[in-house]
């Protein structure tokens, strides 16, 4: 009872903290040049990390999907089926829960320092909302970072799954990538940058959230930023199934 | 003037039991007690930073106790806050710290932001450290530029929170003596929070004395000094 009681306490607390923050959202002209050097931070910096994780996911969904329909569907399919679950869904999924790790732990971090040293205590003293300050540029900027990187992501897993194809021998370039072309929609890119969004702000938001309410020391930061990162985690494979039914279902 | 009536204050337990004290404008207050006697709970409920149990808190006759936002904020600008731990952002160098309260509220351009700046650095006697970061800084230098920060933006009451502990006896009463000097130019209202009786018989010109979550004594240090308590005497002990 007690641990359902403070599951609903703080499932609370995140949504009450997230409508503090959107009230604030008609202030985010004071917080523009922050929102870009957290760009640089969540994207940016993320960068070397999604790239290297992005080739082996292609070259991984391609050799295992060449392994399943090889005896049974026809080679030009290949191309189609890892470009489709590319853009749907191992994009957008593995690169947030890739940067879900490195930038959610780092930003509950961040501000649960600043919570244990009277920093957050320091801006409300000042009247600055520590919602405004810290959480907004972070979410803003989780939210227009992801989608970016998701699609550095797609094209990195795209071609270096056509490449492992041809290098292996499952089939050529010109069968794979004529396959992609074949069946590609808008809506599978699209779809999965809008889910790439969610993540941003799910992944950035959870980071601030429990930043934010770090308590005690050293021993509470690293608390929290666990909690964030498992936070931002189960989010966002809760989230992509919900976006997954909305979009394709 | 501070006016603060009957403030209870609870975590798990109770702290501060009904508190009431006048706190006059131009005055420099320093509470003493006992470490864990709720004397910072008692300053940072009065900034708002805790929400007492039940009481009422007036600054400048504008009730900051019944939930309004909007007069907390208001009030608030007349509020600068020195932390135990300096407390400045970590992310900003010493010109963007003392200036990030005078950008959120004031409209003030560009050059005067500067002139600003530098005369609260010159008041705390630091010029020419804008561009150095807090992880550049002395702790002595630390605490100067967080009060830079609480005077630029002309806060009518000033709080301290243990502002010489943890420097060494040079540092301290520099930081005294500042403390002393800046309360005279700045017609402010400081309000202190310390254990070092040195730092409250220069500068205070009321003390406080916090004992089990009430006001035992408010009153002048000569007075003060005239109490017979152990708590009272253990002070001028580790003075003199």
């Amino acid at each position: 009872m007690k641990i359902i009681y403070s599951l609903l306490y703080e499932m609370g607390g995140f949504v009450n903290s997230f409508i503090k923050m959107i009230f604030y959202l008609k202030e985010i002209n004071k917080v523009k040049k922050e929102i870009i050097f957290q760009i640089y931070e969540i994207g940016l910096n993320s960068l070397p990390l999604v790239i290297f994780i992005s080739a082996f996911l292609g070259m991984v969904a391609s050799v295992q999907t060449a392994y399943q329909i090889r005896d049974f569907v026809p080679l030009i399919y290949l191309g189609a089926g890892v470009a489709k679950g590319v853009m749907i869904e191992l994009g957008p999924v593995i690169t947030g829960l890739v940067v879900a790790g490195r930038v959610s732990s780092g930003i509950a971090a961040e501000i649960g320092t600043m919570k244990v040293t009277e920093q957050i205590d320091a801006l409300e003293v000042m009247g600055i909302s520590p919602y405004r300050f810290l959480f907004l540029p972070r979410v803003f900027a989780g939210m227009l970072a992801l989608p970016m990187l998701t699609i550095i992501s797609d094209i990195i897993a795209i071609l270096s799954g056509m490449w492992i194809s041809n290098f292996t021998g499952i089939t050529n370039y010109e069968t794979f990538a004529r396959g992609a072309k074949l069946f590609f929609l808008p809506k599978d890119l699209f779809g999965g940058l809008f889910k790439a969004s969610i993540f941003g702000i799910i992944l950035s938001f959870s980071g601030s959230f429990y930043g934010i309410e770090t308590k005690g020391g050293a021993q509470g930061v690293g608390i929290s930023a666990t909690k964030a990162v498992v936070t931002s985690c189960l989010l966002i494979l809760v989230f992509d199934y919900l976006i997954g039914i909305l979009i394709y279902g | 003037m501070i006016r603060v009536k009957d403030l209870y204050v609870s975590f798990e337990f109770p702290v501060l039991k009904g508190i009431n004290i006048n706190i006059e404008d131009n005055e420099f207050l320093v509470i003493l007690g006992k470490s864990g006697s709720g004397k910072t709970v008692f300053i940072k409920t009065i900034v708002g930073l805790i929400k007492p149990e039940r009481g009422e808190i007036y600054i400048d006759d504008v009730k900051i106790t019944n939930g309004n936002i909007k007069e907390t904020l208001k009030a608030r600008k007349n509020i600068g806050f020195v932390f135990q731990g300096s407390a400045l952002f970590d992310s900003l160098n010493v010109f963007e710290n003392i200036a990030l309260p005078l950008r959120e509220h004031f409209h003030l351009t560009k050059k005067e932001i500067e002139m600003r700046v530098k005369r609260a650095l010159e008041l705390v006697e630091l010029e020419g450290i804008e561009k150095l970061y807090p992880s550049e800084l002395s702790g002595g230098m630390k605490k100067r530029v967080a009060l830079a920060r609480a005077i630029v933006y002309e806060a009518k009451y000033i709080f301290l929170d243990e502002p010489t502990t943890g420097l060494d006896p040079e540092t301290s009463l520099k930081i005294t003596n500042l403390l002393k000097e800046l309360w005279g130019k700045i017609k402010g209202t400081f309000i202190a929070v310390t254990h070092d009786f040195g730092f409250t018989e220069e500068v205070a010109t009321r003390i406080a004395w916090l004992k089990d979550g009430k006001f035992e004594f408010i009153g002048d240090v000569e007075n003060f000094k005239k109490i017979d308590m152990k708590e009272v005497h253990a002070y001028f002990m580790k003075t003199f």
